[in-house]
């Protein structure tokens, strides 16, 4: 069983790394676009990286939820592990889009609505691994998080709806992929949501054998239901 | 700033990134594993041949 854990971890690794590279080598060949150049490239990291923002901020909220309702240790862990990829996603969304903003509109920020939101966003999940960090006491520390965790949420359909609400933000609705550079778009959304969500199991694997060792240990956990489930 | 240059350091900056943080998690979660499956401290046998706690470590025994 654990062995074929271990080969089935292997392959999906080696997947995640052959959708990466294969969509690294597409994004080289890929066409220079009239307009913008060349940086206009970076958009194909950086639109996978905002869809799996928003996506695993969305997991930080449902776990914090169902940690609420249940009392489950191991909702946290998977509040925790999905923010640390919330934050690793929102961290290479914020550096591509400053890279791009500067060789596009010759600065390296706006304090454009959108783009306000999306650093708050990023500040908040920073914010709550700080948080975690800081509260002692396993129980105490899963539900001062979790509460932040579902309050933090609140910024995603803000970021969502922004796109409606404000059509005329400096930030592009549309990213002008041309024709026929779809297929590398989609590598590099299958890349980024792989490698996000191994991320994510592994964090939340890690997670859990340390709050199953801090519970034999005699601290951290103590009336938390399921903490060595 | 040159546009090919800012693209690719951002490009492998970003990868660099998502690959050094994938590294730190899975290099934490061997060092996790790996002390989960190493033995526990030996247990101090009762009369009965049964061992129920585990043994404090004493620190450097003192010649008398």
């Amino acid at each position: 069983m654990d062995r074929d854990h271990h080969w089935g971890a292997k392959a999906y690794w080696g997947l995640t790394l052959a959708l990466l590279a294969a969509g690294t080598v597409l994004v080289i060949g890929a066409p220079v676009h009239p307009q913008v150049g060349t940086v206009q490239k970076l958009l194909y990291i950086h639109l996978p990286v905002a869809a799996n923002t928003l996506v695993f901020a969305f997991v930080v909220f449902v776990a914090s939820v169902a940690f609420l309702g249940g009392r489950r240790g191991s909702w946290d862990s998977l509040a925790q592990a999905a923010a640390e990829v919330t934050l690793l996603n929102g961290t290479v969304l914020l550096v591509t889009g400053m890279v791009w903003a500067k060789v596009a509109w010759g600065h390296w920020w706006m304090w454009s609505p959108r783009l306000c939101i999306s650093l708050i966003l990023w500040v908040m999940y920073g914010v709550y691994l700080v948080v975690r960090s800081r509260v002692s006491g396993g129980q105490r520390r899963a539900t001062v998080g979790s509460i932040y965790g579902v309050v933090a949420f609140l910024n995603v359909p803000l970021l969502y709806l922004s796109v409606k609400l404000l059509p005329n933000d400096i930030h592009p609705v549309t990213a002008g992929f041309q024709a026929g550079t779809y297929g590398t778009l989609l590598v590099w959304f299958a890349g980024v949501t792989f490698f996000s969500a191994g991320v994510m199991a592994a964090s939340y694997s890690l997670s859990r054998m340390v709050a199953q060792r801090t519970e034999r240990e005699g601290g951290g956990t103590i009336g938390m239901k399921g903490a060595t489930a | 700033m040159n546009a090919t240059i800012a693209t690719v350091v951002a490009f492998s900056g970003s990868l660099a990134l998502m690959g050094g943080y994938a590294v730190r998690v899975a290099m934490a979660l061997r060092a996790e594993r790996r002390r989960a499956a190493t033995p526990s401290r030996p247990e101090e046998p009762k009369g009965d041949g049964s061992c129920t706690r585990e043994v404090k470590p004493m620190g450097r025994v003192r010649a008398l």
